[in-house]
């Protein structure tokens, strides 16, 4: 098997030499440079090496976004060690779950993690107090090791989807995975500069936030604003009013409460590009959000498995509501419940084929069967027609709902509702009702309007006005808020057994 | 406790159901003969299962055609 070039070395090296006291990384007053970062990823290979950790083992993880995230990636990296990126938000239970299920040979994570309650029989976790003291820690490891050479097989490293449904699984990922991402959005799309300062709502352990604040910034010697915690709408505003960052990268249902946050858009003037992904960005907000800022955000989709995005607009010729055109060389493909292409303009699941596609989940072979097909084809578990080029998205597989026969996209509703100025937040789903499936509506209601008959007649009426009839939601339950993953995502699922 | 006619109109109220609609209803006539919609009859059928805890997937709808048949239904 021929050698590649392990993705550290990759994404690094160049900028020792032509950038190195560059900031590449951003964490409230403090600054981390290229050459820093190099010598700290090296010196935390070599303290690996110091313990023992052979290639190919797996080290979980769970890091707040900071430098020490990326000392501890690339150091395993450039060590051939695998580092497993779990989120900071689970609970014991899923920690203990994902540490045994990756056989992690180490755990790196904070004080106070649940994660460090888990006892392994291998280890005894890695506590990072903060950047400063991982950095008097590895000051005593030398920082010139020699990186270990993959093979195109190799697993460089391992994310977890969390799905919506059952136990989360590991999805590896090799080394010349990252430089695809980098060649297709990240260039193509993104079109970084060293100029360039990127901000990403969404964490490092996800694949949309290693891509935005790894991959794509820092192949580009661009730099890298980090926020530990799970920022609120004032957060993000404060952030990009403070580091002035020129390349902002939410999800939909942030963009969608920062419209009804700001106050002034000035706010926004540093920025020169705005992405989404994670969910489809409703053409509403799309709008709104270019009348208020002067900008697009480019909606685009991806997935874990592809790392992630293979489906994007372009930037200056976005269509409103739709994901985008696939971006070269990923190909795309939609398909009937037989696996066969269906007519253009027809709904169906979107398969997508590209060079960085995860081979396999790990211990899965029945999902991997189900989802990785033989011929490089990843089913994405998403709904979509395809028009003119262009993808527009219908709903997750598993969202989508049939009343008296006729498909429901809950997104479509959603989208409907959300335009009445009595909805802040909301979401569809559907439940039986007498026996019967019928969309119902989550609503959380903006400031000043609350709960009523009247108001619910109101939104039926706003939606009636729009859509079919068999679109309607039946029942509307008020809440406060809508239950969602860490990067934002409604949690539909949940709400289908609402009250549980 | 006993429901009552005046429990299903301050509930179909409460679901969204318009005043006009609910003002000229006739307990005793079925309410697909009386200006409800086909929105109208799973709003108030979402409206009883959650208000009361009842399923409807497997009554027989001759109970729930009326008001009068709904009160003798969730009363019985």
């Amino acid at each position: 098997m021929p050698l590649i070039r392990n993705a550290a070395i990759s994404l690094l090296k160049t900028h020792l030499s032509a950038r190195p006291d560059k900031t590449a990384l951003i964490s409230g007053e403090r600054r981390c440079s290229y050459r820093q970062l190099w010598d700290y990823s090296h010196r935390f290979a070599s303290f690996l090496d110091a313990q023992g950790v052979p290639s190919g083992a797996r080290i979980a993880i769970v890091l707040p976004d900071g430098f020490s995230y990326y000392y501890v990636f690339f150091g395993c990296v450039l060590a051939g060690v695998v580092p497993v990126l779990v989120s900071t938000l689970l609970s014991r239970s899923e920690y203990d779950f994902i540490l045994k299920d990756a056989e992690a040979r180490l755990l790196v994570t904070t004080p106070g993690s649940p994660s460090g309650e888990i006892e392994q029989e291998h280890f005894r976790p890695v506590l990072v107090d903060s950047d400063e003291s991982l950095q008097r820690a590895l000051a005593s490891y030398a920082a010139d090791v020699v990186p270990y050479e993959p093979d195109a097989t190799d697993i460089a490293f391992m994310l977890y989807s969390s799905g919506s449904t059952g136990n989360p699984k590991g999805v590896p990922h090799r080394h010349g995975d990252i430089s695809f991402t980098v060649e297709t959005f990240g260039k193509q799309i993104l079109r970084l500069a060293e100029s360039d300062i990127v901000y990403s709502s969404s964490k490092l352990f996800f694949a949309y936030g290693f891509g935005n604040s790894l991959s794509f910034p820092l192949s580009a010697g661009a730099s890298v604003v980090l926020f530990p915690d799970r920022p609120t709408p004032n957060d993000v505003l404060r952030i990009i009013e403070e580091y002035r960052p020129t390349v902002f990268c939410g999800v939909p249902s942030l963009y969608n409460l920062l419209l009804k946050t700001s106050e002034s858009a000035s706010v926004f003037d540093s920025l020169r590009l705005c992405a989404s992904a994670g969910e489809a960005l409703p053409a509403s907000i799309f709008s709104e959000w270019k009348s208020l800022t002067g900008l697009e955000i480019i909606d685009g989709i991806g997935s874990t498995e592809l790392l992630h995005i293979f489906i994007a607009n372009r930037p200056g010729a976005s269509v409103p509501g739709s994901s985008g055109m696939i971006i070269p060389p990923f190909e795309a493909m939609i398909v009937d419940e037989g696996g066969n292409a269906v007519s253009p303009g027809d709904t169906g699941e979107l398969l997508v084929r590209g060079s960085s596609g995860a081979p396999y989940y790990w211990n899965r072979p029945d999902k991997t069967s189900v989802t990785m097909l033989s011929d490089g084809w990843i089913r994405t578990g998403d709904v979509y027609r395809e028009r003119d080029g262009f993808f527009f998205h219908e709903g997750r597989a598993d969202d989508l709902f049939k009343v008296d026969a006729q498909w429901v996209a809950p997104a479509t509703v959603e989208n409907a509702l959300r335009t009445h100025p009595a909805v802040l937040e909301c979401a569809v789903v559907g439940r039986p009702v007498a026996g019967m499936l019928r969309p119902c509506a989550f609503v959380v209601p903006a400031p000043g309007h609350k709960e009523s008959g009247a108001l619910i007649g109101e939104l039926r009426d706003h939606i009636r006005a729009q859509l079919p009839v068999h679109m309607i939601p039946v029942r509307f339950d008020f809440l406060d808020e809508l239950p969602k993953t860490s990067t934002g995502k409604i949690q539909r699922f949940r709400l289908r057994d609402y009250p549980e | 406790m006993v429901v009552t006619v005046a429990d299903l109109c301050a509930l179909m109220k409460d679901a969204g159901i318009k005043d006009s609609v609910i003002a000229g209803l006739n307990a005793e006539i079925p309410l697909v003969s009386q200006g409800l919609d086909s929105i109208d009859i799973p709003v108030l059928a979402a409206a009883l299962e959650k208000k009361y805890g009842v399923s409807l997937a497997n009554v027989d709808s001759s109970k729930t055609s009326t008001l009068n048949n709904i009160v003798a239904f969730l009363n019985a």
